[in-house]
């Protein structure tokens, strides 16, 4: 088979390939066809936060939540430093929740937020928003980590059998032969792939986890309500021109720790939880 | 040829009379309650109240060509209470006919919303195909009746949910009428078989404005023909009674409802407020006056 021919074939091969990828991936997630659930008259912002974009969300809601009762400051940085967040209160004798006291606790000393889960806080607040994700989970909200691992597999076939067919042609190729076409397609293809589909596989929520979440925030989307709600519904980006702007720079948008600030954004609208340093905080951290 | 004569007024009658049929008839539905004029401002408001609220009137024209934003806040109305399309601009008394684009769009919202009725007012906002704007009151002649029969037929051939008209207020009556608005009201919903939105506070604002008795004139208005009231407080300017939806529903209004829903087998009522928007709770308290009202006379429980 001549080249040109090979890279149509090809075309068609990889056009199917992601055609069926998709519609497997998609099929595995049928709770679209239930109704999500009704809009809460109020919401737990942690909760909210934590079906937004897991436990990187629930610990940036957290953290406002503290700064926003004067228990945490913004230490600037200098020009080698980047500002940090610290304890300015440890809590003694107030009322804190453990999840609280736990993230209270990691600003002890001085920290950066792209720092923040290089300790174990990470898994402690994974621990202590168990009884979201189970509450979630029960009204299938949430993907569970046994079923995300068993859809992963999905496109990762899907993209062994890509690069498989292309590797087959290039050790086959003779010398003087180009390759350059055929790398570039497959690269676009296995692009192609995991933003078609692949998104899907990874997804932190559900589909009824996605349409319950888009239904609150679009219930509650530009009113006056608590600003720790807010964030927990939102992410930090919603305090970019308020007086708390300041802690939202903290948090780039797409960086280490940062927040997309609304469930669609950074990870494209189908599975990303949200804010949560970008596609790793949701699909891959959560 | 006294019995060709009988036939004849017989089957005028018929025609005068109800012409009910697909897409005409509201009186069947399911009593809603009581509900409000959908705002956008109140919408959180309305989430954190939903159980004091039965249903929503949405204005139609607003989810026209509408924005993603729009859209999603209408699947989100939607799929947590009833919602009833409440159009401006069909012009249903415009001698010309309706415009089809127009229709097309409300429509397609009906379709989308699934209402047990849907409502439009009684008046014209386009002649001469320029849109004039606001809602204009019809001269109350025969002439106008047919026009709204004729329009009325045209948009039943597009949308088979039933349609109920809104008596509207006028400063300024037109002159040469041939009957009264009672009587123009009266005609107009039996030819078309259509359902009767009552605007409460229309009512009085146009009695108080033009100084009639409605009180001593109770009993000449179609009763049975109300599917839905709206209420609603307006204010004074310049000696004129203005409908804006401005205030809360004054003591008079709610006199008034109380006469119209003991007559009538209203299935809901509607509270607007479309300005200086008082704290939430004062609507809630508002509904709870409406919905007392309604239970009293064993319209719901």
């Amino acid at each position: 088979m001549d080249g040109p021919t090979f890279l149509l074939v090809y075309t068609l091969v990889a056009i199917a390939v992601i055609a069926v990828t998709y519609g497997m991936v998609r099929a595995r997630d049928n709770t679209g066809v239930r109704e999500p659930p009704r809009v809460p008259a109020a919401f737990d912002p942690y909760e909210i936060a934590f079906l937004r974009g897991g436990k990187y969300a629930v610990t940036r809601t957290v953290i406002y939540a503290l700064y926003h009762r004067g228990q945490v400051e913004i230490i600037p940085g200098k020009w080698y430093q980047s500002s940090r967040l610290a304890a300015k209160d440890d809590g003694h004798g107030r009322t804190l929740s453990e999840l609280e006291e736990r993230v209270l606790r990691s600003v002890g000393s001085p920290v950066s937020p792209s720092k923040l889960f290089e300790n174990e806080l990470g898994n402690d607040v994974e621990r202590l928003c168990e009884p979201f994700r189970n509450s979630l989970q029960s009204e299938q909200l949430l993907r569970s980590d046994v079923d995300r691992g068993s859809v992963l597999a999905i496109p990762i076939v899907a993209s062994a059998l890509l690069v498989a067919l292309s590797l087959f042609r290039i050790l086959g190729s003779t010398r003087g032969q180009s390759i350059g076409f055929l790398v570039v397609l497959t690269v676009v293809s296995l692009i192609a792939l995991w933003v078609l589909a692949g998104r899907f596989a990874t997804g932190y929520l559900t589909d009824r986890g996605r349409a319950h979440l888009k239904q609150i925030q679009t219930a509650y989307r530009g009113v006056n309500m608590s600003t720790v709600a807010m964030v927990g519904l939102f992410g930090i980006g919603i305090l970019n021109g308020t007086s708390d702007a300041a802690f939202a720079k903290l948090f780039p948008k797409g960086g280490s720790g940062g927040d997309s600030g609304v469930e669609s954004s950074g990870c494209g609208s189908g599975g990303c939880g949200g804010d949560g340093g970008g596609c790793g905080g949701c699909g891959g951290g959560d | 040829m006294a019995t060709v004569v009988a036939v004849a007024v017989a089957a005028a009658a018929t025609d005068v009379q109800d012409r009910r049929g697909p897409g005409t008839d509201a009186a069947v539905a399911a009593p809603l309650g009581v509900g409000l004029g959908f705002r956008p401002s109140f919408r959180a408001d309305l989430f954190r109240h939903r159980a004091q609220v039965d249903f929503l009137e949405i204005t139609a024209d607003h989810y026209f060509r509408a924005r993603p934003e729009k859209g999603d806040e209408l699947d989100l109305l939607a799929a947590h209470f009833t919602l009833i399309p409440h159009g401006l601009d069909l012009s249903l008394g415009s001698a010309e006919g309706i415009d089809a684009a127009y229709l097309d769009q409300l429509a397609a919202l009906v379709a989308r919303v699934s209402p047990p009725w849907w409502s439009e007012h009684l008046a014209f906002t386009r002649a001469g195909g320029v849109s004039i704007g606001h809602l204009a009151a019809l001269p109350f002649t025969h002439e106008a009746v047919d026009a709204v029969v004729r329009n009325v037929e045209a948009v039943r051939r597009v949308i088979d949910v039933p349609l109920i008209l809104e008596n509207i207020t006028a400063v300024v009556r037109v002159p040469d009428g041939e009957m009264d608005e009672a009587a123009f009201l009266t005609e107009v919903l039996q030819r078309t078989g259509c359902g009767w939105l009552c605007d409460v506070a229309n009512l009085h604002t146009n009695a108080v404005n033009h100084g009639l008795d409605l009180d001593g004139t109770l009993d000449r208005w179609p009763w049975d023909r109300v599917v839905q009231i709206h209420v609603a407080g307006g204010h004074w300017r310049d000696g004129v009674l203005i409908d804006s939806h401005a205030h809360p529903t004054p003591p008079e209004v709610w006199r008034l409802l109380d006469a119209v829903v003991a007559r009538s087998p209203v299935k809901g009522i509607i509270l607007e407020r479309d300005e200086n928007l008082p704290p939430f709770g004062d609507l809630v308290a508002e509904l709870a006056q409406a919905r007392a009202i309604g239970e009293r006379h064993g319209r719901w429980r």
